[in-house]
C-alpha cells in the first residue's frame, strides 16, 4: 500500500511532511511529464497525440496547484491554489473528452464539441472562485484542508457528465474502429476514468464519511498513475502510440550511461585509492595519462555496451522485429527464381506473413479485359470507369481472410503506398477499413500498372512503422517487375494451353468427321452392293426370257424377230457387265477389293470362259481359236472369279475390236507357262491402239478414240480392272499393239505367289512396266 | 435332245429353289420344256423340305432368300445327315460375294452367277451335271 498510510502516525511535523508529499508527487509528475512528452514528440500532427498532451499538461498543472496548496504556508495562498486546482480539474475533464473523441472518431476534429466544452469551462471557472464553493482553508500538519460549500456539487455533476459522455463514446458509439483500436480506447478510458473516479470518490463521497481530506488528496494524486499505467500498457501491448522505439532506445541509452558511469566511477575510485596500478600511477602526470587512456577505452567500448542494451531492450519491446535486409533478400531470391505467377505470389505472401508477421496479405494482379468481358460490361458503367480495359487477372491471398476486391474500390488507391492509420477520414480510408487493409501498395513498373499489394494487420497489432514502409516500398518495386514477367510467361503458357485445346478440338472434329465419312462410305458401299444386286436380278430375268424367246422356247420366230431380240439381249448383257464393273470399281475405291486366293486350274477355267463368248463371236463373225498348252499348266493360287473376269474382259475386247476387220476378225487365245509364270495371251487382228494412247489405256474410264468409235457403249473400266486384278495377284500385263494391225493383250501370273509386297500399290503398275518393256524391245 | 429320259416319271429330277418369281418361273419354263420334272420352292425351308421329300439328283438353290439362306439350308441338311453323294447342289446367286463363294465350295456345291448365265446355259450345266451323276 501507499507509504503514506503506514507513516502517518509517526510523521507529524511539517518539515517531514513536505518530504513525505514529495514521495508521491515526484514520481507522478516525472512519469506523467515523460509520457505526455514522448507521445507528443512521436507524432505532433495527430489529434490524439495533441489531446493526450493537453491531458498530461493539465494533469501536471493540477499536480502543481495541488502541491502548492498542500505546502503553502499562508491560508489565502492555499485557498487560491485549491480553487485553481478545481479549475485545472475542469480542464482535465475536457481534455479527457477530447482525447476519447479523437480516438473514437479517427482523428476527426470535432469543432462543435470543442466549442461546447470551452463554453462550459468559461461558465464553470468563475463558479470555482465563488465563496460557496470553497468556503475556507484550515492548515493541518499534513497540509491544507478545505471546507467545501453548496456550489461544489456543480463540479460533482460536471464530473458525472464527463463520465457518462466518455463512457458513451468509448463503448456505445457506433464506429468502424478495428478491434485493436477499440481495445486501445478502452485502456485509455479505464486509465483516465479510474483516476477521475478515485478523485471524485475521495473529494465528494469519502470526505462525507470522515475520510481525512489529506488522504483523499493523496489518493487523487497517486491515482494519476493509473493513467500512466493503463496508457503505457496500451502503448506497449496494443501499440496505441508508436513510441516503443523511443522508449526502447531511451532505456538502452539510460542503461548504457549507467553502466558506463559506474565503470568509470569504479575505475577512477579504485585509482584514487591506489588499489589498482598503485605501483605505476604514482605521479599526477601518469594519472592524467591513465585518465586519457581510460577515456579512449571507454569511448570505444561505449557503442558495444549500447548495442548490448539495445539488444536486450529490443528483445523486450520488439519480439516481432525482423531484419529488413534478410526480408528483402529472401523476397529477392523468390522473385529471381520463380516465374510462375501463382507460386511467386504465394511465396512472397508467405515471406511477408512469416517475417513481417502480417495476418493477411493479398496480391492483386490487374489484367486486360478480354473481348468477351468488354462486351459483357454495360456501356454506361465502363464509360465513367477509370480504366475500362482492366480487370482483376489474378488474385492470391493468405488463407484467413478471403477478400473479393472490387476493381472500383481498388482504383481509389492512387498513391504508391497508403497506410490506413495515417490517413485522414476519407473514401480511401473507408475503403481500406472495409476490407481490413492496413497498408496498400500499388505495384507499378516503368511501363505498366501491374496491381496491388494489400496487407492486413500486423500480428502484434502494431501500426506499420517507417522501417516497414521502406521495406515494403523496395519489395513492391521488385514484385511489380517480377509479376509482369511472370504474367508474360503465364500468358505464353495460357496461349500454349489454348492452342493445345484448339488442336485437340480440331482433332476431335476431324476424327468425328472421319467417322462420319467412314459411315457414309460404308453406307455408299452397301448401297452400291445392294443396288448392283438388285439390278442384276431383273437383268437376269430380262436376258433370260429374251434368250428363251430366241431359243424358240415359246414357239418358232422369224430371223428378223430373232435379230431384233438379239439387240435387246446384247443390250441387257452389256448392262449386266456395266453393273459388274461398277461394283468392282466401287470396291477398289473403298479398299474392299480383295483378292481371295484359291487353287485354280486355268486349263479348265479358260475354255469355260471362252465358251461363253462363242455366241457373241459367232454373231460378230469373229473366228476364235484356242491354243491349249501342250502340257497342262500347273494349278495356281489366284482369285478365280476376278481372274475369270479378266479373261473374259480381254477376250471380249478382242472379239469386239477385231470384228470391224473387213477380212473377218481373228482371235487367237494362248495359254502356256514358263518356269515361273502362267502366261495368257489374246492376239487379235483388230483396230489396234494408237501409240500415243497406249500408256493411258489401263487408266480408269479411259477409252482410246478409235475404240470409242468401234464400241460406243464401253465403260473404260474393263482394262482398268484387269490391270488391278493382275497387279494385285503379283502378275504382269502383256500388251503390244499396232494401230490398224491388231493387239496382243494378256498377263503373266506367278506360279507361286510371292509375298504380299507384290500387291503393294506403290510399285510401278504392271501396265507401266509392260509399256516400258515394250519400248525397250522396240 | 436330252440324255435324261423324258419318262422319268412324276419323281422330280431337279429341284429349283428361288425366291424371285420372275427367275423362278423362267427356270421352271426352260427346264419343263426341256422335259425335266421339276419341283419348285421359294425359301430355304422349302429347300430342306423338297430335298428330304424327293432326294433329287440335282438341286438349284438360290443363296439370298428370306428367312433362311440357301447356304444355311444345305448346312442344316448336312447336319441332319442328308446324303449328298447322290444329290448335286448348284448354288445360284447374283451378289458375287466372296464369302458366299467360299461357303458354297466348302459345302461341296457348284456356284453359278445368274446374271452371267442365260437359261440355256443353266440347262446345259444341268445336263452336264446329270450326265456326270449318271455315269
Amino acid at each position: 500500500m501507499h507509504p503514506f498510510l503506514l507513516q502517518k502516525p509517526f510523521l507529524y511535523y511539517a518539515g517531514s511532511m513536505i518530504k513525505l508529499q514529495l514521495i508521491y508527487y515526484i514520481p507522478t509528475i516525472i512519469l506523467s511529464f515523460l509520457l505526455g512528452l514522448i507521445v507528443f514528440l512521436n507524432n505532433r500532427k495527430r489529434l490524439t497525440n495533441r489531446t493526450f498532451l493537453l491531458l498530461t499538461v493539465s494533469i501536471l498543472a493540477w499536480l502543481f496547484t495541488q502541491f502548492v496548496a498542500d505546502t503553502s504556508v499562508s491560508n489565502s495562498v492555499a485557498l487560491f491554489f485549491i480553487r485553481a486546482t478545481i479549475c485545472v480539474s475542469l480542464i482535465i475533464g475536457v481534455a479527457f473528452v477530447f482525447l476519447i473523441d479523437a480516438l473514437v472518431e479517427n482523428e476527426k476534429f470535432n469543432k462543435r464539441l470543442w466549442v461546447t466544452c470551452i463554453v462550459i469551462l468559461m461558465v464553470l471557472i468563475p463558479v470555482a472562485f465563488l465563496n460557496t464553493t470553497v468556503v475556507s482553508v484550515t492548515e493541518r500538519p499534513w497540509g491544507a484542508e478545505a471546507q467545501y460549500g453548496i456550489t461544489y456539487l456543480v463540479f460533482l455533476a460536471y464530473s458525472l457528465s464527463i463520465f457518462a459522455y466518455t463512457l458513451y463514446l468509448a463503448f456505445y458509439k457506433k464506429t468502424n474502429k478495428t478491434p485493436r483500436a477499440r481495445v486501445q480506447i478502452r485502456y485509455v478510458y479505464f486509465g483516465i476514468a479510474t483516476t477521475l473516479s478515485v478523485n471524485v470518490l475521495s473529494n465528494f463521497v469519502l470526505l462525507q464519511f470522515g475520510l481525512p481530506q489529506q488522504l483523499g488528496v493523496a489518493l487523487g494524486i497517486v491515482s494519476v498513475l493509473f493513467i500512466v499505467g493503463f496508457t503505457g500498457f496500451a502503448v506497449i501491448r496494443h501499440r496505441l502510440f508508436d513510441i516503443r522505439a523511443v522508449v526502447a532506445r531511451s532505456l538502452a541509452y539510460v542503461f548504457s550511461i549507467a553502466v558506463f558511469a559506474s565503470l568509470y566511477a569504479f575505475l577512477t575510485f579504485g585509482l584514487a585509492q591506489g588499489v589498482i596500478f598503485s605501483n605505476v600511477l604514482t605521479t599526477e602526470r601518469s594519472q592524467q595519462i591513465f585518465n586519457i587512456i581510460l577515456a579512449v577505452i571507454l569511448a570505444f567500448t561505449f557503442p558495444t555496451i549500447r548495442r548490448f542494451f539495445e539488444k536486450i531492450t529490443d528483445r523486450v519491446f520488439y519480439r516481432d522485429r525482423y531484419d529488413p535486409q534478410l526480408l528483402i533478400s529472401s523476397v529477392g531470391r523468390v522473385l529471381a527464381s520463380e516465374i510462375r505467377l501463382d507460386q511467386l505470389s504465394k511465396q512472397v505472401i508467405h515471406i511477408l506473413e512469416d517475417q513481417m508477421r502480417i495476418t493477411d496479405a493479398n496480391i492483386v494482379v490487374l489484367g486486360e479485359l478480354t473481348e468477351d468481358e468488354l462486351e459483357a460490361k454495360p456501356a454506361p458503367e465502363s464509360a465513367h470507369h477509370h480504366k475500362p480495359k482492366t480487370s482483376i487477372y489474378y488474385q492470391t491471398h493468405s488463407s484467413k481472410l478471403h477478400q473479393a476486391y472490387h476493381l472500383d474500390d481498388l482504383s481509389t488507391i492512387r498513391l504508391p503506398i497508403l497506410i490506413a492509420d495515417e490517413l485522414a477520414v476519407s473514401d480511401e480510408r473507408e475503403m481500406l477499413e472495409r476490407h481490413h487493409i492496413r497498408a496498400a501498395l500499388t505495384l507499378k513498373t516503368r511501363e505498366a500498372f501491374v496491381g496491388y499489394l494489400l496487407l492486413g494487420d500486423k500480428r502484434s497489432g502494431d501500426i506499420y512503422s517507417t522501417q516497414d514502409i521502406q521495406t515494403l516500398r523496395i519489395i513492391s518495386n521488385e514484385l511489380a517487375v517480377a509479376i509482369q514477367n511472370a504474367r508474360s510467361y503465364t500468358e505464353i503458357q495460357r496461349f500454349n494451353e489454348t492452342l493445345r485445346e484448339k488442336i485437340k478440338q480440331a482433332t476431335a472434329d476431324l476424327t468425328h468427321a472421319n467417322h462420319e465419312l467412314k459411315a457414309l462410305d460404308k453406307a455408299k458401299d452397301e448401297f452400291i452392293s445392294m443396288a448392283s444386286h438388285q439390278l442384276r436380278t431383273p437383268l437376269t430375268a430380262v436376258r433370260g426370257y429374251t434368250s428363251m424367246v430366241m431359243d424358240g422356247d415359246f414357239g418358232k420366230i422369224s430371223g428378223e424377230q430373232k435379230d431384233t431380240l438379239k439387240q435387246s439381249f446384247d443390250a441387257a448383257t452389256r448392262m449386266t457387265r456395266l453393273v459388274d464393273d461398277l461394283l468392282n470399281v466401287s470396291r477398289i475405291q473403298s479398299g474392299k477389293f480383295r483378292i481371295e486366293r484359291a487353287e485354280v486350274d486355268l486349263n479348265k477355267v479358260l475354255p469355260e470362259e471362252l465358251s461363253l463368248l462363242e455366241t457373241t463371236a459367232g454373231t460378230k463373225r469373229v473366228k476364235m481359236s484356242y491354243h491349249a498348252p501342250k502340257q497342262p499348266v500347273p494349278n495356281i493360287m489366284i482369285d478365280e472369279g476376278k481372274t475369270r473376269q479378266c479373261l473374259m474382259n480381254l477376250m471380249d475386247n478382242a472379239v469386239y475390236y477385231s470384228s470391224p476387220n473387213p477380212d473377218g476378225g481373228q482371235v487367237q487365245v494362248y495359254l502356256e507357262n514358263d518356269e515361273k509364270h502362267v502366261i495368257f495371251r489374246v492376239v487379235d487382228n483388230g483396230i489396234g491402239v494408237p501409240r500415243d494412247q497406249q500408256n493411258k489405256l489401263f487408266k480408269k474410264f479411259y477409252r482410246a478414240p478409235n475404240a470409242q468409235n468401234a464400241r460406243p457403249d464401253g465403260t473404260g473400266l474393263g482394262l482398268f480392272l484387269v490391270g488391278k486384278v493382275v497387279h494385285d495377284q503379283g502378275g504382269e500385263i502383256i500388251f503390244e499393239s499396232v494401230e490398224g494391225k491388231g493387239s496382243t493383250f494378256g498377263f503373266k501370273l506367278p506360279l507361286k505367289p510371292a509375298g504380299e509386297g507384290l500387291a503393294d500399290s506403290k510399285k510401278a503398275s504392271p501396265v507401266e512396266e509392260a509399256v516400258a518393256k515394250r519400248k525397250v524391245h522396240a | 435332245m436330252s440324255e435324261t429320259p423324258a419318262n422319268a416319271a412324276i419323281h422330280p429330277d431337279v429341284i429349283v429353289v428361288e425366291d424371285d418369281p420372275f427367275i423362278s418361273r423362267m427356270y421352271e419354263v426352260k427346264l419343263s420344256k426341256a422335259g425335266y420334272h421339276i419341283a419348285m420352292g421359294g425359301t430355304g425351308k422349302d429347300a430342306i423340305k423338297l430335298l428330304n421329300q424327293y432326294h433329287p439328283k440335282l438341286a438349284l438353290i438360290d443363296i439370298n432368300m428370306p428367312e433362311m439362306t440357301g447356304i444355311e439350308a444345305v448346312k442344316e441338311l448336312k447336319a441332319s445327315g442328308y446324303d449328298f453323294s447322290k444329290t448335286s447342289i448348284v448354288f445360284l446367286t447374283n451378289s458375287n460375294n466372296p464369302n458366299d463363294i467360299e461357303a458354297a465350295k466348302a459345302l461341296g456345291g457348284d456356284y453359278l452367277i445368274k446374271a452371267d448365265q442365260t437359261p440355256r446355259g443353266v440347262l446345259e450345266l444341268i445336263k452336264k451335271k446329270l450326265a456326270e451323276i449318271s455315269s
